[in-house]
């Protein structure tokens, strides 16, 4: 009984003795990052761990990193970890499709919600403006031509008489026919500005903001496991389109 | 922008409140119109012999008095008046009040006893005359 506990002995110290030395042989290299963007990046290593770290110890040999940062498309390379040796490496992250789009649609949000509020007030201004001077024209040829049907009434000179039937009431109503078109023109062109930037308000009232959904956060969350310092834990995420 | 809306309907309602009543073609109710389709403006009054002395000499002459109806003017208006006698066709021809602002006028001529003398006469004045009308007298 005592030779075999002797025997077990010497085997685990020779396998201990065997790791410790396996240990030793494998050398260690550094990477340090620089990252654009550079404050938001997280990454996860060996698809295992998820990181923020900016500069990492790791044995040597090639490692697989996952890049991701918020808005960007997520990169996936293998950095090759050199022993005794640190390595610079910059990452940059493109901005994702989804992203440019839903910038895009922002821009094209805060545009129209631009225009909306100030270019159909400012038509509609306009053309209230030009209806009144229409309408104060249209007023003022009405008088005009009402003035000389009364110098007709109180003339009594027969070549005014005559200039006044053959040219300046013809003339004067000539230019009433105008004011009255132009008026009502404007009248309705100011009504129907006025119509459309209710309904533009209205529109503009009932729109909802685009929102970004970040699908890569999404893939880059899917089964990571985040270093808790204690053991670790798994986690697994998924999206259902429902439109 | 309610308020604007109901400005819009207000100016159109009030867009039809301006006509245009002038209708050129019934414009000849001034008798100072050459268009003029009223009633005759001026009237035959009479006519009777008149001896004038002029520079010792008893000259006759028919004198026809007519009347301005100054009552078919529009509003009060000075005027004189043009006459034309038919008969004479003479240039110097004229009409002249009988007193200062009377509508009475008076043209004096050569007597034509039994003749029937016809005078065209017309409102004028700026250089212009007005309907012309006929009026006729016999001594």
């Amino acid at each position: 009984m005592m030779r075999s506990w002797g025997i077990f002995a010497v085997l685990m110290v020779g396998i201990q003795v065997l790791w410790s030395g396996s240990l030793h042989a494998q050398s260690t290299g550094q990477l340090r990052f620089r990252f654009e963007p550079d404050r938001s990046m997280q990454f996860v290593l060996d698809g295992k761990y998820k990181l923020t770290d900016r500069e990492i110890t790791l044995g040597e040999g090639a490692h697989r990193f996952t890049f991701w940062a918020p808005e960007r498309l997520m990169l996936d390379t293998t950095l090759f970890v050199e022993g005794d040796r640190t390595r610079e490496v910059f990452i940059r992250l493109r901005y994702s499709q989804d992203y440019v789009d839903h910038r895009r649609a922002e821009e094209r949000y805060v545009k129209e919600g631009r225009w909306g509020r100030y270019l159909p007030p400012v038509v509609t201004g306009g053309a209230a403006a030009w209806a009144t001077v229409s309408f104060l024209n249209y007023g003022k040829a009405s008088r005009a031509l009402d003035d000389l049907a009364d110098s007709y009434r109180t003339s009594a000179d027969p070549g005014g008489i005559q200039r006044l039937k053959d040219e300046e009431i013809p003339s004067a109503k000539s230019d009433l026919r105008s004011a009255r078109t132009q008026a009502f023109v404007a009248t309705g062109v100011f009504a129907a500005s006025a119509a459309v930037t209710l309904i533009i308000r209205k529109r503009l009232a009932q729109r909802t903001a685009p929102v970004f959904d970040d699908k890569e956060r999404i893939r880059f969350e899917g089964l990571v496991h985040q270093n808790t310092g204690v053991g670790g834990i798994w986690s697994a995420t998924f999206s259902l389109p429902l439109l | 922008m309610r308020i604007l809306l109901a400005f819009a309907i207000l100016l159109t309602l009030l867009s039809g409140c301006y006509k245009d009543n002038v209708d050129v073609s019934e414009l000849n109710t001034n008798p100072f119109d050459r268009d003029y389709a009223g009633p005759s403006v001026f009237e035959f009054d009479e006519t009777f012999l008149q001896t004038v002395n002029i520079g010792g000499t008893n000259v006759l002459y028919q004198v026809i008095v007519f009347r301005v109806k100054e009552e078919l003017f529009l509003s009060p208006s000075s005027y004189s008046v043009q006459l034309r006698d038919l008969q004479n066709e003479d240039p110097n021809a004229t009409a002249t009040p009988v007193s200062p602002g009377s509508s009475l006028y008076r043209y004096q001529r050569a007597p034509a006893p039994g003749q029937q003398i016809c005078l065209e006469l017309q409102l004028f004045n700026n250089q212009s005359g007005a309907r012309a009308e006929t009026i006729c007298a016999t001594l």
